[in-house]
Order: structure tokens, then sequence, then C-alpha cells
């Protein structure tokens, strides 16, 4: 009985073909996950950011208006449209409660992404591709990115950053 | 449990953990294929 | 002495009275939030649900804050302390060590609970129940979540001091039950992040009253998961010992072998606490190498643990049902179970879909590559309300059964309303549980006010198809509203009018 102090001590217990070849099974599974996410870490193509480097939200702010003056083409809504070359450096600043510059990007090309805030938490959630990096202020989160697919693209923001977080949409265009 | 006459073994059981292996695997294999579709990263 | 206690008819354990007025003070309590809770998740999804998009944006934040600390720090904790009391001095026959310090506990835990509920209601605590700085709450906010831990640390000392009077006692013979060994996990597990949450906030709390600069974001992160992360695993081992008390409950089912089931829990209290990074796997600031580590719970242990689990519970109610005769094909002893039982289908709405829902897709989500995935999706609330509602919150729900003739010596009041609660909540939160992980695998985003983007300066539509997902998760959180406010109902109309049990 489990409410109840058991007959032997129970370490004494021999077990079961059962148990032992259901818990066999369980700890081959439980390598294989153990090692098949470093495996992917060394294969595959999608891995967080390697670099880990602290920026200031000035720092980064200023580095953010020196790449839109640098490469700006154009605005739409008030924010500036950058059409940054190939595997350059491209930045993305995140704030109460815009993305900005929008980017224009071409397929197949990578580019090094820097992401940071000037204020709060935010998430990059990038539709449709539909995956989502996090935005944390005093950081810079560094990505090594190549667009696979080209289209309009929407930046919405998936963490919580204060009460208008739900009206923080941004642009991105892939072509 | 050892001491379980043939008809009491938890058969049942077996049953249901392999199949809730089988769904895990399938559910983690997809979950690789869905992320190799999405851009480069890293 | 002798006084103190009473002999339970029907178990014949010694019943020590404080024990048991602590059992009920605690129960009641955390029954009293799960309704508050329950209201404010009626408001939550009809406002997600954006056909009726019911509370306007401010409320809708703030209801979601006062939604996660009311559920997962109330109601779950306060339930916890009572299962803590209820394993070591109910089920070892002893006294409890120290009846004042439990109430201590219960005072400091209750002033904290109401400190944070009323600093949010008032309005300047919108930060969502992981603050995340920069985002700044109240100061009191911060103090009551403190007051809280620290109230519910001293009922997890009491609890090892119970352990100890009733060794050095006598009380019972060789090992403690295997349910009390499982509370045990869940109790060490529980100190260690109890405290390493009242020591994290009280900076947080401090920066917010201005006395001292602002922890580091990245750094917060950190440390609120390693107290909200490990949080879980108390309700993981707090569950699976329920698991294992309601199967001897609702069937006389034995543990198939004391050894595997124990050998598990120690599992989970030496590894189950390794994986908090698992909420920053795209975060920036913090190696691979070391979310890997991390997240793999030390070459998945834990997740061994849970899968011996899984295995042993079902286990032992195949063995005990088989034996009382149903042993034709593979599932003859499931279809002639207990069904009416609300605490035999609660048991098996909460294994199958923590294990199913919760399990499987927290392994993935939990993975560092496949996180980019569903990070900050509605596939997270999916995800937990699997493992902390239809896991952790039904096995609570289905002991209240055995709680209120055992403890509170009442009747259980409305029968056939019982028999069906689980169905109505478990069918609906099962429901609410795939429809968010659906629809967050469209990439809706969680903790979100407007889906449609209509206040925003660049349009996007999820399309028709996340329109019937939210449609379904309001249909499948009706049902279980519903089942929720039918437990809540029977269990607070047993306490209060139920036919007295005879002695
Ligand atoms: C009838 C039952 C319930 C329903 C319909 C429900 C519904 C919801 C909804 C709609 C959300 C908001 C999701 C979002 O927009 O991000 C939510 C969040 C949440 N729920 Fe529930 N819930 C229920 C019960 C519970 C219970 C029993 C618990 C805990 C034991 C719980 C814990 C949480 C937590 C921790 C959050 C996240 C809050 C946050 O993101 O800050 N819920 N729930
Ligand atoms: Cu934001
Ligand atoms: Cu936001």
């Amino acid at each position: 009985m489990s409410l109840g102090s058991p007959e032997k001590y129970w370490w004494d217990e021999p077990l079961d073909k059962d148990e032992k070849t259901w818990v066999t099974v369980a700890i081959v599974w439980a390598i294989f996950l153990t090692l098949y996410m470093p495996y992917k870490h060394f294969t595959g193509k999608q891995n967080p950011s390697q670099e880990y480097t602290k920026v200031s939200g000035d720092k980064f702010d200023a580095a953010v208006d020196k790449f839109i003056a640098q490469y700006k083409v154009g605005e739409e809504k008030g924010l500036a449209v950058v059409a940054p070359p190939p595997n350059s450096d491209i930045f993305i600043r995140g704030q109460q409660f815009k993305w900005d510059p929008i980017l224009k990007l071409k397929k197949g090309v990578q580019y090094k992404l820097h992401l940071s805030s000037i204020d709060m938490n935010h998430g990059f959630s990038v539709q449709p591709v539909n995956f989502t990096i996090q935005v944390v202020p005093g950081y810079d989160n560094v990505l090594n990115i190549t667009p696979t697919t080209s289209g309009v693209f929407t930046i919405i923001c998936n963490e919580y950053c204060g009460l208008g977080h739900h009206t923080m949409v941004g642009r991105m265009y892939v072509d | 449990m050892s001491e379980l006459k043939e008809e009491h073994r938890p058969k049942g059981t077996l049953v249901l953990v392999y199949f809730f292996l089988a769904v895990m695997v399938i559910y983690y294999w997809l979950s690789w294929k869905w992320l190799s579709e999405l851009w480069l990263f890293g | 002495m002798a006084a103190e206690f009473r002999k339970c008819p029907t178990t014949g354990l010694m019943v020590h009275l404080p024990a048991q007025a602590l059992i009920k003070i605690n129960a009641v309590t955390s029954i009293v939030f799960l309704l508050i809770g329950g209201i404010l998740a009626l408001t939550l999804i009809f406002t997600r649900w954006q056909a009726v998009h019911l509370l306007p944006p401010d409320l809708f934040y703030r209801f979601l804050t006062l939604h996660g600390i009311a559920m997962l720090f109330a109601w779950i904790v306060y339930f916890e302390v009572a299962v803590l009391y209820f394993t070591s001095a109910v089920l070892l026959n002893s006294r409890l060590a120290a009846p004042w310090a439990g109430w201590l506990g219960y005072v400091l835990m209750t002033v904290g609970a109401l400190m944070t509920t009323v600093a949010i209601l008032a309005g300047n605590s919108d930060v969502m129940f992981t603050s995340y700085v920069p985002l700044k709450a109240s100061p009191l906010y911060y103090l009551g979540i403190v007051l809280f831990a620290v109230g519910a640390i001293i009922a997890c000392v009491l609890f090892f001091a119970t352990l100890a009077v009733a060794k050095h006692e006598k009380t019972y013979e060789g090992s403690v039950p295997l349910v009390t060994y499982g509370a045990a996990a869940a109790a060490i597990i529980a100190i260690g992040t109890l405290a390493h949450g009242a020591i994290f906030y009280i900076p947080t709390g401090l920066w917010a009253a201005g006395v001292i600069p602002m922890m580091d974001p990245e750094a917060y992160r950190l440390l609120f998961w390693g107290f909200g992360h490990s949080t879980q695993q108390i309700n993981v081992a707090a569950m699976i010992a329920c698991w294992y008390a309601l199967a001897t409950l609702t069937v006389g089912a034995q543990p198939v072998s004391e050894k595997f089931s124990r050998t598990a829990f120690v599992l989970y209290a030496l590894f189950i606490n390794v994986a908090s990074e698992h909420h920053l796997l795209w975060d920036p600031g913090i190696s691979s190498a070391h979310k890997m580590w991390n997240t793999s719970y030390v070459l998945h242990l834990a997740v061994l643990a849970s899968m011996m689990h899984a295995f042993s519970v079902p286990a032992c109610v195949e063995v005990a049902l088989r034996k009382k005769g149903y042993t034709k094909g593979l599932f003859e002893w499931l279809k002639k179970a207990p069904w009416g039982n609300p605490s035999f289908s609660t048991l098996i709405f909460s294994v199958a879909g923590f294990g199913f829902l919760g399990g499987i897709t927290g392994i993935m989500y939990g993975t560092e590559q496949l996180n980019i995935l569903g990070h900050n999706s509605l596939r997270v609330p999916g995800h937990f309300h699997a493992t902390v509602v239809i896991g952790t919150s039904m096995a609570f729900m289905g002991l209240t059964y055995y709680v209120l003739p055992l403890i509170f010596q009442r009747e259980v009041m409305f029968p056939t309303a019982a028999k069906l609660q689980p169905y109505f909540y478990g069918v609906g939160m099962w429901t609410v549980s795939i429809a968010m992980m659906f629809v967050g695998s469209f990439g809706v985003p969680r903790r979100h006010w407007d889906i449609t983007l209509a206040d925003a300066p660049f349009q996007y539509s999820f399309g028709p198809t996340v329109d019937l997902g939210m449609a379904i998760t309001a249909l499948g959180a009706v049902l279980a509203l519903i089942g929720g406010a039918m437990f809540c109902i029977i269990a607070v109309a047993t306490v209060l009018a139920g036919k007295k049990v005879n002695q």
C-alpha cells in the first residue's frame, strides 16, 4: 500500500523483468536525447547566438542610428527603410513599442544580425516564418541569419513589455 | 511484482508506455523537421 | 496527549487534531484561490477569443498577472502544504512537531498572498508573474512573495521535523510510506527553491523601492527561472505522490515495486532542478554549452524518472484491477475500472494529460534549438496548462474527494455532480491545452491583448484556422470552468453543510 509502510526494506525488493526492460529503454532514450542536442549543434544550421556580448543602451542606440544613416533607402510609417549590403552587420532596435528600422534583405544571403532593446525585454517573433528570439536590454543577441524565404514579414513582440505591448509590430522585407 | 501470476501482470500498461514512447519519438522527429524549414541561424 | 488525537474509523489511523486543523485551513484557502483564479481565467479567455474581446488592455494584463499568482503560487502551494501535513502527521500516526509553526507559516503565506494581490489590483504592478526587470511592480508585490515563500518554507521544515518526531516516537514501523517519500522529495526541492526565491526577490523589491540599483536583466531572468521553474518541480513531485495515493485509495493498488518508484523520486530530488535554463534558450548572454548542460537535466535523468513513474503508476492500477478478476485481454481492467469514482477518473485524466500533452511537448520545447519554434507563443501556456492544471491541479482535486470525508469528516455532497465533475474539467482542459498549442504553432503570441493587431502600424492576419482555434479554446475553457465551478461548489458546500461522517 502506498499509504502504509512497505513490508520489507524497499531497497531489498528485486526489480521485475518488465520494469527492467522499460527502464533500459528509457535510459537509452534519455541518453539519445542528451546527445542529439550537441550533435545537432555541430551539424545543424539553426543554433542560438554563439556570441554573448553586453552592450549598453546608449551604445546600441548609437550603433543603430549609424547603421540607419549609412544604408537608408526610404521611409514607411515614420520608420526608416534600410537596405544593407550582403554579409554586413545589421541592427534591429526594440523599444516600447516599436521595432526599427525596417530591413530590406536578400534571400539566401547571410547577415550578422544584432538585436537588443533600449528599455524592456521584448520578443522578436517573425511571422509567417514563425520563429522567436528573445531580446534583452543590455545584451547584444548576435545571430548570423540567412533568410531562406522571400516576402513581407511581420515582427510581433511576444514578450510582455508594457501596456502598449500588443501594438509593437514591425516589418521586414526579403526579396 | 516478481511473484505476480501471469494473468495479473501489467500487460496493458506495457502497451500504453510503448505507445507513449512512440508518440514522443514521432513528435520529436517532426519538430526537428519543422525546425529545418526555418531560416538559418548560428 | 491522547485527547489531541482521534481514531479515523475508515483507515484506523490516529489523526492529530492540530494537524487536522492546519490541513483544513490550508485546503480551504487553496480552494478560495482556485475560485478567484478561475473567475479571472473566464475573463482572460473571453478576451483572447476576440469574437468577444471582453476586457480592456490594462485589465487584461492585470488579471493575467493575478491569474498566474493566484493559481500557480497560491492555489497550488496552499494545497501542497496541506499535503505535507497529511503525509507526515496523518499517514505516520504522529503528532505534528510544532503546530504553532504551522500557524505561523500559514499567517505569513496569507499576509504575503494578500499583499501581492492588493498590489496587483491597485494597478501599479502589471508585470506578469515573471516580473522581468526593468518592468517594475510596487515594492509590496515583491515583499508579498517573499513572505509567502518564507511561510511555505516553514511548512516544509515542519514536515521534516514531524518525520523526525514520528521516527523518534516510533509511531510507524520500517520505512515511511511511498506517498510520504514522494512528498519528502517535493519538500526537499521546495526548501532550496523557495529560499532561492525569497532571496532574489529581496534585491528586486529594494530596487523597486528605490534603494539599490537595478539587477542585470539577464541575471534576473536566470535567477527568476531558478525559482519559477523549480517550483514547478515541487508540483511534479507532489503530484506523483498524489497519484500513488489516489491509486491506493481508488482501487487499492500496491506499488508494483517500492524500489523502482522510490529510486525515481530520488532522481527527482537530485536532478530535476537543473533545467531552469530552458526558459532562456534563445536568450543572449549564456553559452550554448551551458544551456545544453542545463536543459539536458544531466543526461535527462529527471526525464528518466518521469518515464519510470509513467510505467509504475498505471501498472499498479492495472495489477490491482486484474487481481479483482478483470484479466481478459489487454484492457478489460481499464474498461471495468471505477469510472464513476471522481478520484479515479481524475487520476486517469491527470496521468494521461501530464504525460501525453505536458511531458512530450515539454521535452520538445526544452530542447535548445527547437525552442525557437515555440518560445513565448501560446504553445507555452498550452504546455503548462497540461502539466500544472491537468496534471497537478487535477491530482489535487482528486485527492480532495478523499480529504473531505477523511479530514473534514463530511460526506461529499451532490455525488452525481461529483461523478461528472472530472469529465467537464478534464475534457475542457484537454481541449484548452491542445487548442492553445495548436494556435501557438501558427505563431500566435502568449500574453497578448490583440492578435488582430488593430492598433499596430503594420497589419498581419493569422488567418481563419487560428480564429477557429481560439473559439475552440474558449469552448474548452467554458467546459473546464463549469467543471471548476462544480468542484469549488461541491467542496465548499461539503465543508459547510455536508453530512457528518459517523464517528
Ligand atoms: C478553467 C481553468 C483555466 C483556464 C480556462 C485558464 C486559462 C488561461 C488563459 C486564457 C491564460 C492566458 C494565456 C495568455 O494569454 O498568455 C492563462 C494563463 C496562465 N494560467 Fe491559466 N487557466 C485555467 C486554470 C489555471 C490553473 C489551475 C493554473 C495553475 C495551477 C493556471 C496557470 C496559469 C499561468 C501560470 C498562466 C500564465 C500567466 C502569465 O503568462 O503570466 N491556469 N490561463
Ligand atoms: Cu515589446
Ligand atoms: Cu511586448
